[in-house]
């Protein structure tokens, strides 16, 4: 798999990610245990500008602040491979880790101590690793209520070389949910990331439907499409003003009206969208209180 | 003095064939057709089931030959590490040529059991036309196939009793397959189609379900919603296994009501499956049977937080098996440990695959659960941390583990307090857990652990190792000391050529080898499959044009080898390569 250094002769083993004439400059520094400027500035496993200490072994719980995808506290070392004792943290046998554009790709490599070339190299994972954790493609996405769906990530894969392009945060960048509309068969996904407002949603809902909501009235009219006329924009969505309303059904599956909370407890909760048509809303009025909508009927 | 051997040679060849009868397991099928020619004519005829672990092993011409009378056979083709994407989806393990063969031979197939299997429609279409008497279909973690398949499954198995689909990637063709089943069609025993996605006929669900009367396992997918699950639950209080659909409704509706009253006739429950998606505040309704579950599966169920969870299995006191997502957290586990006494098989699944597993679960619920439970014998648990003291005492607690897999998030993870290797902690359950069968290590790992695993796990049948050990020793260990082992597979670790090659005769006692990302060069494989011919020794390389003129010396991504007695198979797509 790309990304595990082969036994690089007369180099510490580090992994691969790091073009080789890099590396070799900063070997020679490294060697020597003092510490250049560079290095103190540099993250590490230890506390800045020190090295590893005993201490450091009967430390606190492992907290591991970061997410999954970064290995640092938690990134194994080397050990001497033919003693059965292990001193854990032998001057010689522990160097400092570099996290390289730690923007990019997070992840730490393994410093291994290799006293004769023969014994074999420990190996870490670069996050994130394909194929770990062992989990099935029917498995994923259950937190973004897709527990239905088998995930396209089933197919053939090839490691992905790229380390930059696997999401790293711990948030997904996008949070994208179905939306469906009274009238139109086939439903969309809309993206509450990248529209992060009541107002960007409701323009988002407009451009998704509104060519799909003319090819349904024209071809259910059997009219002349025409033209000329262009399509009529959907409004009014938020304040009951519209033709449509939009409503949503959120984490304890209830259904609810899109516009009372605010909008970051709106993204946290909602579970899918739908575009329903005033008139089928009881008591839909200016000013009405906010609360649940009990509707005939589950929503699809 | 005659010998016991003349002696049993008095039995006419009908009573060896009805003492054969009584023996289920095909591993003592397979002893007792070794103890000597008589035996193993009249085992042979008398065989009706038949299990293939790895479909390349063997080819049908010769499994018919041997076994002209099979009725069921099962077949498994993927490696287990298909599951997580490492093998290409059109590695092989189709099962068109199968069923071919069965046809050509006038086999009276009734049952069969594929696992990892390439399907296609063809293949189910054959099966429909060609086998009237069939009954049972098993499909696990398959694909290739569609809804048009099983419309032909259901047209035309006129006698069909099961019809299983687990986790298999069907694309859905909106044919109304369901509606397939004739009127005539009374015989189904089981229907499970949770992994389909596309929508049902729910009237015809509700006509077939009605009219079978001896359906005792249904499992429906998302689309049927929780309305429709009611009028079939009314018609069928018979039923022993339900998989919901969707159980999300309002529960101030008499629909509602309907199913808490539906429910409570259904007596007959003890497994409980489903909920892919759904609504905590419709879970009550499940509250009148829980007393009576012995098998409950959550582990689909986004959204149920550890509370939830907790109100509804703190009912279940005669669970015996708990699949659940880590959403339960310690503390909810340690409710399970404390209401769940005769627990057997617990799964905790990993909720937010990419996330930071706020609620994940650590050390401390696999602890409350080995201390409440003693009956546990199996378990798969993903975890946010481990540490050795938790491990040994798990160890202690739970002598009777078959099954123990762990999984960190961190494939590389020291223990949580100590920041040692995990090496103890595994080392002590593989020395307390005699009968282990099956363990995944996970974790910081040092050749230390593969010592223990060799010299304790005396029956260890299959092992699972990724990012552990330090050097050819640790392979080398587990290869010399576990003497059941069957299936081995291993990624990301420092074992190489040495341990490959020091024993090449162990891999024709095991059905197959996997490693990948390891230090195993073209030349060991070579090597290997030039010295065994009975080894399929096959290098996956999805990049690379295979060449006959490889670098030697270059490591290998993946190889995957296990022993055959037909050669190379004939079906490998272009980035595999049969040395």
């Amino acid at each position: 798999m790309e990304g595990y250094s082969r036994k690089v002769m007369g180099c510490p083993q580090l992994l691969d990610l790091i073009p080789k004439e890099e590396w070799q400059v900063k070997s020679a520094e490294e060697t020597s245990h003092g510490l250049s400027e560079e290095k103190k500035l540099e993250l590490r496993l230890g506390p800045p500008g020190g090295d590893w200490t005993i201490k450091q072994v009967n430390g606190p719980k492992n907290e591991s602040p970061l997410p999954f995808g970064y290995f640092t506290n938690t990134t194994p070392w080397k050990h001497q491979t033919k003693g059965t004792v292990y001193p854990l943290m032998g001057k010689e046998s522990c160097r400092t880790v570099e996290l390289q554009d730690a923007e990019k790709k997070a992840f730490s490599p393994a410093n291994t101590a290799v006293p004769n070339s023969g014994s074999a190299q420990k190996r870490t994972a670069p996050a994130p690793v394909v194929g770990w954790p062992p989990v099935r493609s029917s498995r994923k996405n259950l937190a973004n209520g897709n527990s239905s769906k088998l995930s396209s990530e089933s197919q053939s894969v090839v490691p992905n070389k790229d380390f930059s392009k696997k999401p790293i945060e711990s948030c997904p960048k996008s949070k994208f949910v179905k939306i469906n509309m009274d009238g139109v068969p086939i439903g969309r996904k809309v993206d509450l990331k990248a529209n992060d407002s009541y107002d960007k949603l409701s323009s988002a809902v407009d451009e998704l439907f509104r060519g799909l909501l003319a090819a349904q009235s024209d071809s259910s009219t059997n009219c002349i499409k025409n033209e000329e006329e262009g399509q009529k924009a959907i409004s009014g969505l938020l304040d009951g003003s519209g033709e449509y309303t939009l409503v949503y059904e959120d984490n304890e599956g209830d259904k609810m009206l899109v516009g009372d909370v605010p909008w970051d407890m709106f993204v946290s909760t909602v579970k899918r969208l739908r575009v329903l048509k005033s008139s089928e809303i009881p008591m839909l009025s200016r000013g009405s209180k906010p609360g649940k909508l009990s509707l005939n009927g589950s929503m699809k | 003095m005659h010998s016991f051997h003349s002696m049993l040679n008095y039995f006419p060849e009908e009573v060896l064939e009805h003492i054969f009868d009584f023996l289920t397991s095909h591993r003592d099928r397979n002893a007792v057709s070794l103890v000597c020619k008589s035996w193993y004519a009249v085992e042979r005829f008398s065989r009706e089931k038949v299990f293939v672990g790895n479909c390349y092993a063997i080819s049908p011409e010769r499994l018919i030959a041997r076994f002209p009378r099979v009725r069921s056979l099962t077949l498994k083709g993927k490696p287990h590490f298909a599951d997580f994407n490492l093998v290409p989806n059109d590695w092989g393990g189709y099962v068109q040529p199968w069923i071919e063969s069965i046809v050509r031979g006038r086999v009276n197939l009734e049952e069969l059991r594929l696992k990892r299997m390439l399907v296609s429609d063809e293949s189910l279409e054959l099966l429909a036309t060609f086998f009237p008497n069939f009954k049972s279909l098993v499909l696990v973690s398959c694909e290739g196939f569609t809804t048009d398949g099983l419309a032909a499954i259901a047209s035309n198995c006129r006698f069909l009793r099961e019809l299983d689909l687990q986790e298999n990637e069907v694309e859905d063709r909106r044919g109304q397959w369901l509606s397939c089943f004739p009127d005539s069609c009374t015989s189904l025993v089981s229907l499970n189609f949770t992994c389909l996605k596309g929508e049902v006929n729910l009237a015809s669900l509700e006509r077939l379900v009605a009219r079978c009367r001896n359906l005792r396992s249904l499992r429906v997918n998302n689309a049927v919603p929780l309305d429709a699950l009611q009028r079939i639950l009314a018609q069928a209080p018979q039923l022993v296994d339900l998989g919901t659909g969707s159980f999300v409704h309002d529960p101030d509706t008499e629909s509602y009501n309907k199913l808490e009253t539906s429910m409570q006739k259904c007596t007959s429950i003890t497994s409980l499956s489903g909920f892919l998606d759904v609504s905590a505040r419709c879970l009550p309704a499940v509250y009148p049977i829980c007393g009576q579950l012995t098998s409950l599966n959550l582990s689909y169920a986004p959204g149920i937080y550890s509370d939830e969870l907790v109100k509804l299995i703190c009912y279940c006191n005669r669970l015996e098996r708990l699949l659940v997502l880590d959403t339960i957290g310690d503390k909810g586990l340690g409710v399970v440990a404390s209401s769940c006494k005769e627990l057997q098989e617990l799964r905790v699944f990993l909720s937010d695959v990419y996330g930071i597993g706020n609620t994940a679960v650590t050390e401390e619920g696999l602890v409350a659960i080995s201390a409440g439970c003693p009956k546990l014998n199996s378990i798969l648990y993903f975890c946010q941390q481990m540490t050795n003291e938790a491990l040994i005492m798990v160890a202690k607690n739970c002598p009777n583990f078959i099954r123990f897999r762990l999984c960190t998030l961190n494939p590389t993870v020291p223990d949580a307090i100590t920041m040692q290797p995990l090496d103890e902690g595994f080392g002590a359950i593989v020395k307390s857990c005699k009968d282990l069968k099956r363990l995944s290590i996970s974790g910081l790992l040092t050749d230390q652990v593969f010592l223990y695993i060799g010299r304790y796990a005396k029956q260890l049948e299959m092992l699972s190792i990724a990012f552990a050990g330090d050097s050819d020793k640790g392979m080398l260990s587990v290869l010399n000391g576990c003497k059941k082992l069957k299936k081995l597979e291993i990624r990301d670790c420092p074992f190489g050529n040495v341990a490959l090659l020091a024993d090449m005769g162990k891999y024709e006692t095991m059905r197959s080898l996997w490693m990948s990302s390891c230090e195993v060069t073209f030349g060991a494989c070579k090597t290997l499959a030039q010295k065994m011919p009975r080894l399929n020794v096959e290098i996956i390389n999805e990049n690379d044009q295979i060449e006959a003129s490889v670098d030697d010396k270059q490591k290998v991504e993946k190889m995957y080898l296990y022993r055959t007695l037909v050669g190379p198979r004939k079906d490998a797509p272009g980035f595999v390569w049969t040395l």
